[in-house]
């Protein structure tokens, strides 16, 4: 199809205000998934996605859409993960296309997801189309979201389209609007190529398969190509698209959306926001927008049954194909054996992965309490940059630590201001700036130790706010703070991988909730196990889980039998997910204890 | 032969209960059905023989006449015959029918002697009508009485159960089973989501029963009985022997393979006959007749259980029994739990799942 009839899109939106389900109206609209082939959310692909109700992987379908005017037109649809964790890979799959349809719910009007996924876009010189949704609520208000979107966006919304992407009202509008509003693919098909690279996913037949935007040039089977970040070349065996299903194509040209299998099989080979080229002709640059990502959170994975740490490493490299910034390197635990420190762009980033290794490569994992990289200091006048609380280097060779800080924005309702501001307080916040919005909402500007958000910032915001309160927060830099390790004992032993590293005036109110925490999570043993928290060697904090006294069926006769098995069969598998360090049986969730305790 | 035969009818569902049972059915369908399965039986003697429930005496004088009358002549010389019956609907015809059909044992739905608790459970009797069966069982001469007791009741304290055991003691009554309270899914309890009682306080109750029944042989986790009157037929399900169920949704293990019957009330009165064999291997049965034995002071029997499963138990187990050792009293011819290990015998049996 000619270039000038090709529209490559995405579509943006805060979290729940209807991205999913327009992509899926627009998918049936253009007849490219039928009505009862039409799972719900269809570009969602992964379980774990649809059932979170988040999209994690991007994802690219062609679809043919007959304009108003009778002619065809190449539509490539690319999904966007939608939550601030991922915003470099949002980011490379905007910088895929040259459009973006904004979704704004029309009764929630402008939120932080919002913003943030504009502002990616309009760095990516994309075209915006405003779009108001869940215009048939009854709480919506289109007129005064509109204005908002033109006070804060500065998007003209006079001819903003209302839809319903749910009943699908007015769906076929955009259609309409991406056509005449969004600009063509502008390369040369004659120039050298250059196809951005924004997704990969790994089969076990074909190897590695890289999602493109050809920028430029075309792209066919049997071309030499070299990935110009990594340098590694290959020779492209097959071309081709998805409509959801997977089409093979004789090529894809300048302004196509499309996948290639050059059978890769090194993973480090293939990274989102890559240029590929041709080895013979090569382009002179590579794209704009390469970036190595830097993770901002650090965890410890350690399989359960330490026979399957191979498996954990394959599991691992496996899902490094289409998550480029996950990070991961092998480490030891006295207590957990061999797992490997893993890094994350942010919590639900970690969440994710988790839970991927658990049920795609049928895992049980033991997760470390998550940390940041401290900047330590050292007496001999080095630095170490440390992510796991257990490399702390002894008080006495420590000068001093740096911990990471980030520039926190948060949206929130007026009535939750001074909520928020005593939370950000309790959590070492230091106060920026603080503006109206709207006649409703606020925004705060906080400067926040970047741990304390991984602690449990989220959950607090959540519960101050009525879930009212949006977050965006990027690194800003190292700060000095008075930090010290806190070590937890288990019947006389530290246990490596409960350590933490802590705020030095929080430590007592902590360790005392750590502790209270792991009572309740471990199950009671045949002996009493005190419960220490410490610091340099001096207890803090201490409880003791007292020991099993009975743990007997009261009633078992003749048609108890199946179903008294059954029950010890299930506490039996329970058990198989404990990890016995010395002699006490830890249960998986109070290595992340930390996460789930409360202070107040 | 040991036989249970279940009666699935009750006048009242109590909170904690998630056995097959029924309020107002026709009684006449389930007792041909039953009748049918009865006379498919191969009876040559029955040794034990149980009625349970549901609530047997909750049937009429006429009804239990006629399925007593089924298996009156297969009795062996030592039989042992159970009736489960409740304080609400055992009346004193009914004690009298018993004796003169020859029950010889009865199995009294007590619960608590607390008026206010057993309304808390969905129980509609009172602590009067049990000083009242006693009596009359008493006078028709049915001396051999066993009452259930449960503790770990919701808001139930230390002394209440204390209390009970010590009413319990003060009756001199033979036998006594006392169950805690277990959360079963399917029962009201289970629907209202009712949280179990404290851990630490259950095990204080449980001490303290067994230390008020000192005088009592403690036969069975939740067993006690004056010597000679343990439960002939608990016994049976307690030392892998084989017994035969009939009835709705009752069960039974025959030549080692165990079997249920239908789940559903109609499909059971459809065909009563059909069994449903349960596939167990080698290593099923064995563990279930590990499971079982540990739970009485008679404990395992080492020398049956080899030639049954042809296998050395003490080379087979050995990790489990020197792990364990301190809970177990060993010889050559039994493996005995102490009360020790009798209290947290799930924790020991998990690790014989091997």
């Amino acid at each position: 199809m000619d270039q000038s009839h090709i529209r490559n899109f995405s579509i943006v939106a805060h979290i729940d205000h209807g991205k999913s389900t327009l992509a899926d109206r627009i998918l049936e609209l253009t007849d490219t998934v039928e009505k009862r082939e039409m799972v719900s959310q269809m570009l969602d692909t992964m379980d774990l996605e649809r059932e979170r109700g988040i999209t994690i992987k991007l994802n690219a379908v062609q679809l043919i859409y007959h304009a108003k005017n009778g002619e065809d037109y190449l539509f490539h649809l690319i999904d966007t993960p939608g939550h601030v964790d991922f915003s470099y890979e949002v980011s490379r799959s905007l910088a895929a296309c040259e459009g973006a349809v904004l979704v704004v719910d029309a009764a929630q009007g402008v939120q932080a997801q919002t913003l943030a996924n504009v502002y990616l876009a309009l760095d990516n010189d994309l075209e915006i189309l405003p779009v108001l949704n869940k215009v048939d609520l009854p709480s919506a208000q289109p007129d005064v979201v509109k204005e908002e979107i033109e006070n804060l966006i500065g998007l003209d919304c006079s001819q903003a389209v209302e839809i319903s992407a749910k009943s699908g009202l007015n769906v076929d509008k955009v259609l309409e609007e991406i056509v005449d509003k969004l600009p063509a693919p502008s390369g040369d098909a004659n120039a050298p190529l250059q196809a951005l690279v924004f997704d990969s996913f790994y089969d076990s037949y074909r190897g590695i398969i890289a999602f493109v935007s050809v920028k430029n040039g075309v792209l066919k089977p049997k071309d030499k190509i070299r990935f110009m970040a990594t340098g590694a070349e290959y020779e492209v065996i097959e071309v081709g698209v998805r409509t959801p299903k997977e089409v093979i194509k004789d090529q894809l040209t300048t302004g196509e959306v499309g996948w290639i299998s050059a059978a890769i099989k090194n993973i480090e080979d293939v990274r989102v926001g890559d240029t590929i080229t041709h080895v013979n002709t090569p382009a002179k640059e590579p794209l704009k927008g390469y970036r190595e990502m830097n993770p901002m959170v650090y965890c410890g994975l350690y399989p359960v049954d330490n026979a399957r740490y191979d498996d954990l490493k394959e599991a691992l490299s496996k899902l490094k194909l289409n998550d480029a910034s996950l990070q991961f390197e092998p480490e030891t635990s006295q207590a957990l054996g061999f797992g490997f420190r893993c890094g994350f762009l942010g919590l639900l980033h970690m969440d994710v992965v988790e839970e991927r290794l658990e049920r795609e490569f049928n895992l049980d994992l033991i997760a470390t309490s998550p940390s940041v990289i401290y900047h330590v200091f050292k007496t001999d006048g080095t630095m170490e940059a440390i992510d796991n609380p257990a490399a702390l280097p002894p008080a006495q060779n420590i000068d001093h630590i740096e911990e990471p800080y980030v520039s926190a924005e948060i949206m929130v309702p007026k009535e939750y201001v001074g909520a928020m501001m005593d939370l950000c307080q309790k959590k070492r916040g230091e106060y920026v700036d603080l503006q109206v919005l709207d006649d409703i909402r606020m925004l705060m500007k906080y400067e926040l130790p970047l741990s304390e958000i991984i602690f449990d910032f989220f959950d607090k915001m959540k519960s101050c706010t009525k879930g009212y309160a949006s977050l965006d927060y990027e690194i800003s830099g190292y700060r000095e703070s008075k930090l010290v390790k806190m070590d937890i004992l288990l019947n006389g032993q530290i246990i490596d991988a409960l350590s933490t590293i802590v705020y030095k005036d929080f430590a007592y109110h902590r360790g005392n909730a750590m502790t209270i925490k792991l009572k309740e999570i471990i199950p009671k043993q045949q002996f009493e196990i005190p419960v220490q928290a410490a610091i340099g060697g001096k207890v803090i904090a201490r409880t003791n889980i007292k020991a099993l006294r009975k743990n007997v069926l009261a009633k078992c006769y003749g048609g108890d039998i199946s179903r008294k098995k059954k029950l010890l069969e299930k506490q039996k598998e329970g058990k198989k997910r404990m990890k016995m360090v010395g002699s006490v049986e830890i249960p998986q969730e109070a290595f992340m204890a930390v996460l789930s305790m409360d202070e107040d | 032969m040991n036989l249970y035969v279940h009666l699935p009818f009750c006048d009242h569902i109590c909170f904690y209960c998630d056995f097959k049972r029924k309020v107002s059915i026709s009684k006449k369908e389930y007792i041909d059905a039953l009748y049918k399965e009865f006379t498919s039986l191969n009876i040559d003697s029955i040794d034990t023989l149980y009625f349970g429930g549901g609530t047997p005496s909750s049937l009429s004088i006429d009804e239990l006449k006629q399925i007593g009358n089924w298996f009156i002549p297969y009795l062996s010389k030592d039989y042992e015959w159970t009736i489960e019956c409740n304080p609400d609907s055992l009346t004193k015809d009914k004690i009298i029918l018993f004796k003169e059909m020859g029950v010889n044992r009865i199995s009294l739905g007590v619960q608590s002697f607390q008026d206010e608790l057993l309304q808390k459970i969905g129980r509609h009797h009172s602590s009067f009508d049990v000083y009242r069966c006693i009596n009359d069982l008493r006078e028709c001469d049915l001396k051999n009485i066993s009452i259930d007791l449960i503790y770990a009741l919701p808001n139930q304290t230390l002394k209440q159960v204390q209390n009970d055991v010590n009413i319990f003691l003060s009756l001199q009554l033979p036998h006594c089973s006392i169950y805690s309270l277990q959360i079963e899914e399917n029962s009201v309890f289970g629907k209202q989501h009712l949280k179990p009682a404290d851990q630490d306080l259950e095990a204080d109750m449980y001490d303290c029963i067994c230390q008020t029944l000192k005088g009592y042989h403690h036969y069975e986790i939740s067993s006690f009985c004056l010597n000679g009157y343990e439960s002939k037929h608990n016994l049976v399900y307690w030392s892998d022997k084989d017994f035969t169920g009939i009835g709705w949704g009752s069960s039974g293990k025959e030549k080692g393979i165990r079997y249920d019957h239908a789940s559903n009330y109609n499909d059971y009165l459809l065909d009563p006959l059909k069994r449903y064999f349960i596939e167990t291997t080698k290593e099923d049965l064995m563990f279930e007749a590990i499971m079982m034995s540990l739970r009485t002071t008679f404990g395992l029997n080492v020398k049956q259980f080899n030639e049954k499963y042809k296998i050395d138990f003490y080379e087979c187990y050995k990790k489990t029994i020197q792990k364990y050792q301190n809970y177990f009293i060993q010889s050559k011819d039994s493996l005995v739990c102490t009360q020790e290990g009798r209290n947290i015998l799930n924790t020991i049996l998990i690790d014989f799942l091997e």
